[in-house]
């Protein structure tokens, strides 16, 4: 997967498929350059029998042996000196947690998080969405914004445009941070010698 | 060799043409994703193929000193490793193809 926001999007999906009606999204930036984020839902959980969930062969799948999804997110983490764990949660559903190391040099893009949930608004009406951002009080709420509206669908353009500048406003400091921070990755490593002569003005 | 008969050989679609891009020195070549593993293996000179497409790459490309950047399997292009690269003045490709099919175009026909 070539970002995060791509990951996010296969955990959500794994929620959906799993029958969950709620899906809850943590964001966080960590000092020095963590960008980190906890997804819960409240489907079934995890089947005991399955084991280790990042193992590839682990999965509940029926139409095939393998399931990829949470193992490349975890070797996504793993890559960059993250952590990364999945587990049921104390009231059933699921709890993801990953941390991503954006000052990595293997660090993926961070990618377009507001793009990727709202797709998931449109794609999953069904679905009650939460966004959170650590040490805030402003939360995106899927459930408030359809009482709001008074209907179930997120499909006209005047409610798609509201939920777009709900959650850029929402997300946006923290991943213009975490886009800057990636950006530092290389910066942060010593340059060689002729890159220095070539580049560095005086 | 030089990178304008490697990019007419291999068919490669110039996204930065920086001045004189096709006289271009190639003394190798290097295929890998893994950025750490680009920046701890790879040489100076070569042109790389690679699936990342992000300013990180570019970066990694500048600080190598490769002479150029191929985008292989169809995969776009960040536009702010685009902006970076024209900047630069690092020659970046992008190719339909996989590293592996052109890399054998390369050693059969090229001459490096």
């Amino acid at each position: 997967m070539k970002n995060i926001a791509l990951h996010l999007l296969d955990l959500i999906e794994n929620s959906v498929k799993a029958g969950a009606s709620e899906v809850r999204i943590r964001f966080a930036l960590k000092e020095p350059s963590a960008l980190v984020f906890l997804v819960t839902d409240n489907g079934p959980g995890f089947p005991d029998a399955i084991g280790d969930p990042f193992h590839p062969f682990n999965t509940d799948r029926k139409e095939r042996r393998v399931g990829l999804g949470l193992s490349l997110l975890h070797c996504a983490c793993r890559a960059v000196d993250g952590i990364c764990t999945a587990k049921n949660g104390k009231n059933g559903g699921v709890e993801v947690y990953a941390e991503f190391n954006l000052h990595h040099i293997d660090m993926k893009p961070p990618g377009d998080i507001v793009g990727v949930l709202e797709e998931v608004c449109v794609m999953y009406p069904e679905i009650n969405l939460t966004v959170k951002i650590d040490n805030s009080d402003a939360a995106f709420s899927g459930e408030e914004i359809r009482k709001e509206i008074g209907r179930a669908c997120f499909c006209e353009p005047s409610t798609l445009r509201f939920i777009h500048k709900q959650l850029k406003e929402l997300l946006d400091p923290l991943m213009t941070k975490a886009d800057e921070a990636f950006r530092c990755a290389p910066r942060i490593l010593q340059p060689t010698s002729d890159w220095r002569k070539k580049h560095e003005r005086p | 060799m030089k990178l304008g008969k490697l990019a007419t050989l291999l068919n490669l679609n110039p996204l930065t043409m920086p001045q004189g891009w096709q006289d271009y020195e190639v003394s190798g070549g290097f295929c890998g994703d893994l950025l750490s593993d680009v920046l701890a293996k790879g040489t100076p000179g070569s042109v790389w193929f690679t699936v990342q497409s992000h300013i990180n790459t570019v970066a990694v490309a500048v600080l190598k000193d490769f002479s150029a950047v191929v985008v292989v399997n169809e995969v776009s292009v960040d536009h702010d490793a685009f902006e970076r690269a024209e900047l630069e003045g690092l020659p970046l490709f992008s190719s339909e193809h996989t590293s592996y099919d052109l890399c054998v175009k390369l050693g059969k026909e090229g001459d490096l």
